[in-house]
């Protein structure tokens, strides 16, 4: 069965989004944090493993809370934009190609930075209370996720 | 009888010529600019044909040699001094008689003479020939009638002896003598004055009591005032007086010491009158003078010297005018200055602490500043630190009380004043109210134990608006996450997505996103009302209730998150009673919940229970998960602050929850801690809010 990677914290509040996507007949792996995605994202380039599309959170939490309680207090790290580092490790450090993972990118942000990061690494940015169909990540997964007949 | 006419006549003629030509050696040795007396001595005795001559000057109650025709007089050890009485010179100082014998070596003469037996002159006069013992003429030089000198002249054996014509002519010069040495000394004095260039004195002299007003002209004026009026010696002699006052100065001097004058008699000293003294160039110099008066009534009509002493005023002045100005610079910017004497009693009240104090300006003169605090001592007090500090107290805040009894925060310098020898004289300062700005910095939860500067409440406002901004910018994604999901679950029901069957296991999420939804409006409005001070119906409130409803509005977390809460009842309703504002309350509980779920480990339990403390009943609240260092215990409480770790494991939060938490426990008195306590071998952070026992009392 081919999956698809979703990577956010709330993930209370993408329960349709994975209602849509299991409905096509695709698994869902779980990343809620950065540093859970990026050992799938590792895997991936290693060939480990492979999702036929990946949804991130721009803003999903750093690390697991149990790491982050072992932490001294000179950590901090810009925690606003743990989804775009994501990206930039998929697309710049580990050379992931589109075609090889689609990715988009969730979020509530909708500010400079965060559309200019997007831009630059031309994956689609969609906001999570979308004003108009276009917005939402649902026409990305209709592009990408097509509905798998079953034994696909 | 025609010859002794002649001799009379040849003798009154000699006589007359010898007086002429002492009035002219009297002019020239007066009129020098210094009195050269040994010169005066040598041409006396070439006038009067004597070997030696000796001036001789009284001085404490003793004579001593001043000048004489015999320099070797007086050298080496020999000091020439007469005691009243002490031989011939001696008889002349004590009887202010002259003394006229023909050969001093007589003693049977000098006994005649004086009625004193001698051995010889104590003080002779001397020449190559040795000490002189023949005629001898003293005559005493008087000043009134006391003797200030004797004059004495020798001849040696051989010559002639000194005629009474000679000693009434001598008398004649050494009354003459006498009275200007006296009056030499005041000239001395007076020489001394006029040569100090601190003060200027002006000497101007009027006749009075002659026909009509004679004008006062100035006599001499000393360095100090040609400096002070920019004129020379030559320019103020002969000047009239008036002129160097101000337009109608002089006048009003002149009838101000006549009333003093006329109401005192008093000797010495008049004044000192504040005027105005004319430059030169017309400008006019504040002066401060004191007058002094001298009659000269010897002369018909008498002359009047009037000695004005005048200190420049223009620096006082000067400063005067700064302290002024700046008294109505501080006025203008409501700062209030303040002078009390030792007692504390206001010396000089100002526009600007009528305003901030409610008194007015007759009533702050002569209040006693202790009025001016809440407590009796605290006057005191602040003297004692500011001794203590040896120099101005700086920037300290206080309490003071208003006329009408309401206190304020004020802001201020204060300093001790003291005099010359150190002694303690009053205090001066200046303050602002600051009650407003104090008030701003408690909201912006800023230290109120001093007042912030300028630039730096511009960046807690600044720094207040971007958390305002962010915080607003924060609630709108957390508010529009929720309801996007809910949206987008409909949406999903809609289009045949989500089943009938799903859409029912769905719902408890569902609801629980509606309620964070109404959790997250709900804090923007109790925030609203705290920080209006808004006041708030208070009721009996039970904090088990609240702790169960709000479990039960968050079972969709919990069940995600696999978190138990464990809510204590019993202790709960046994200890905590409280009074207060229910759904704010419950709005603590809410925030302090969702925080322990979000930052608590999978699989670990919530506990809320009521504990009884020294400092009194208390509400806990401890969870298992993100520890939080000692040194962000206190400021997880402040506005829009989180721990880094919070940021790292919840990136999209406000900061706002535990500030709102704390704000709204104050309205109920109540206040909170976090501690971390090990539990069972489990590190736990635990949220600990004391009530106050007064709530339990009431109850």
């Amino acid at each position: 069965m081919k999956g698809v990677l979703i990577v956010d914290d709330q993930v209370g509040d993408l329960l349709w989004l994975l209602d849509v996507i299991q409905s096509r007949g695709y698994k869902i792996l779980l990343a809620t944090n950065e540093a859970a995605a990026r050992e799938r994202l590792l895997a991936v380039k290693e060939g480990k493993e492979a999702y036929v599309a990946a949804i991130v959170d721009v803003m999903v939490a750093v690390k697991d809370l149990l790491d982050l309680m072992d932490l001294d207090d000179q950590f901090f790290e810009e925690s606003r934009n743990t989804g775009i580092r994501l990206c930039q490790y998929a697309r710049e450090e580990l050379h992931i190609l589109a075609k090889e993972l689609p990715i988009a990118c969730l979020s509530v942000r909708d500010d400079h930075e965060v559309k200019e990061a997007m831009r630059k690494l031309a994956i689609p940015l969609y906001n999570r209370v979308p004003q108009s169909p276009a917005e939402s990540i649902r026409g990305f997964v209709d592009l990408h996720l097509p509905p798998l007949t079953p034994g696909t | 009888m025609l010859l002794v006419a002649a001799i009379q006549s040849s003798v009154r003629i000699e006589a007359w010529s010898r007086i002429e030509a002492l009035q002219k050696l009297a002019r020239r040795t007066f009129e020098a600019p210094e009195w050269n007396l040994e010169t005066l001595a040598q041409a006396l005795a070439e006038l009067f044909r004597a070997d030696a001559v000796t001036l001789l000057l009284e001085e404490h109650g003793v004579l001593r040699l001043s000048a004489s025709t015999d320099h070797d007089l007086g050298r080496g050890y020999d000091e020439v001094t007469y005691r009243p009485g002490e031989g011939l010179t001696g008889t002349v100082f004590a009887t202010g008689k002259p003394v006229r014998i023909s050969n001093t070596k007589d003693a049977a003469e000098v006994e005649r003479a004086i009625y004193k037996q001698r051995s010889g002159p104590s003080h002779p006069e001397r020449d190559e020939l040795g000490p002189f013992g023949g005629a001898f003429l003293g005559v005493p030089m008087l000043f009134g009638h006391k003797v200030v000198g004797v004059l004495r002249m020798s001849r040696r054996g051989s010559s002639t002896r000194f005629t009474s014509e000679d000693e009434r002519v001598l008398q004649f010069f050494a009354d003459f003598l006498g009275a200007a040495l006296a009056h030499s000394w005041t000239l001395l004095f007076n020489r001394s004055v006029f040569e100090s260039v601190t003060d200027a004195i002006i000497v101007s002299s009027r006749e009075v009591g002659g026909q009509g007003d004679a004008v006062p002209r100035v006599i001499i004026a000393n360095p100090g005032a040609l400096a002070l009026l920019g004129r020379t010696q030559t320019e103020m002699e002969g000047i009239d007086a008036r002129e160097v006052y101000a337009p109608g100065e002089y006048e009003i001097i002149r009838q101000s010491l006549l009333r003093t004058l006329l109401s005192t008699k008093r000797q010495g000293e008049h004044g000192p009158i504040e005027s105005r003294w004319k430059r030169a160039d017309g400008t006019f110099v504040p002066v401060i003078i004191s007058f002094r008066f001298l009659a000269n009534q010897l002369v018909v009509p008498n002359t009047l010297y009037t000695i004005a002493l005048a200190r420049d005023t223009s620096e006082s002045e000067q400063l005067a005018g700064q302290h002024k100005r700046l008294l109505e610079l501080l006025d203008a910017i409501e700062v209030a200055y303040f002078q009390d004497d030792q007692n504390g009693i206001t010396r000089e009240p100002t526009d600007a602490e009528s305003r901030i104090t409610g008194y007015t300006k007759e009533e702050l003169e002569g209040l006693n500043r202790q009025k001016l605090y809440p407590e009796p001592t605290q006057r005191n007090r602040l003297l004692e630190r500011a001794r203590k500090n040896q120099g101005p107290l700086v920037q300290v805040v206080q309490q003071m009380v208003r006329k009408d009894g309401t206190r304020m925060w004020v802001e201020g310098d204060l300093r001790i004043l003291r005099d010359f020898e150190g002694r303690e004289i009053g205090v001066e300062g200046f303050y602002r109210n600051v009650t407003n700005r104090l008030r701003l910095q408690s909201f912006l939860n800023e230290d109120t134990e001093r007042v912030l500067g300028d630039d730096e409440l511009f960046d807690r406002l600044k720094r207040n608006a971007e958390l305002h901004l962010d915080y607003m910018s924060s609630l709108s994604h957390q508010l529009q996450t929720p309801l996007g999901a809910l949206i987008e679950t409909l949406r999903n029901f809609e289009t045949g997505i989500l089943s009938q069957q799903r859409l029912m296991d769905r719902l408890p999420y569902v609801i629980g996103q509606a309620l964070v939804c109404s959790q997250l409006v709900r804090n923007l409005s109790y925030m609203d009302k705290i920080l209006q001070d808004e006041q708030f119906h208070r009721e009996r409130v039970s904090l088990t209730k609240l702790a169960i409803e709000t479990k039960l509005d968050f079972l969709h977390l919990l069940h995600e998150k696999r978190i138990d809460i464990q809510v204590d009842n019993e202790s709960l309703d046994r200890m905590l009673r409280v009074q207060g504002h229910r759904e704010m309350l419950r709005q603590v509980v809410v925030n302090l919940v969702d925080n322990a779920i979000k930052y608590s480990i999978p699989g670990s339990t919530i506990y809320i229970r009521g504990r009884n403390w020294p400092e009194g009943p208390a509400f806990e609240i401890s969870n298992q998960g993100l520890p939080i260092s000692d040194k962000d215990r206190e400021k997880i409480f402040e506005r829009g602050f989180r721990t880094r770790q919070a940021y790292g494991l919840v990136p999209h939060g406000t900061g706002l929850g535990l500030w709102l938490v704390r704000k709204i426990l104050e309205a109920h008195d109540a206040s909170i801690r976090c501690q971390q306590v090990i539990e069972g071998g489990q590190k736990r952070v635990v949220f600990r809010i004391v009530f106050p026992t007064t709530a339990r009392r009431t109850s």
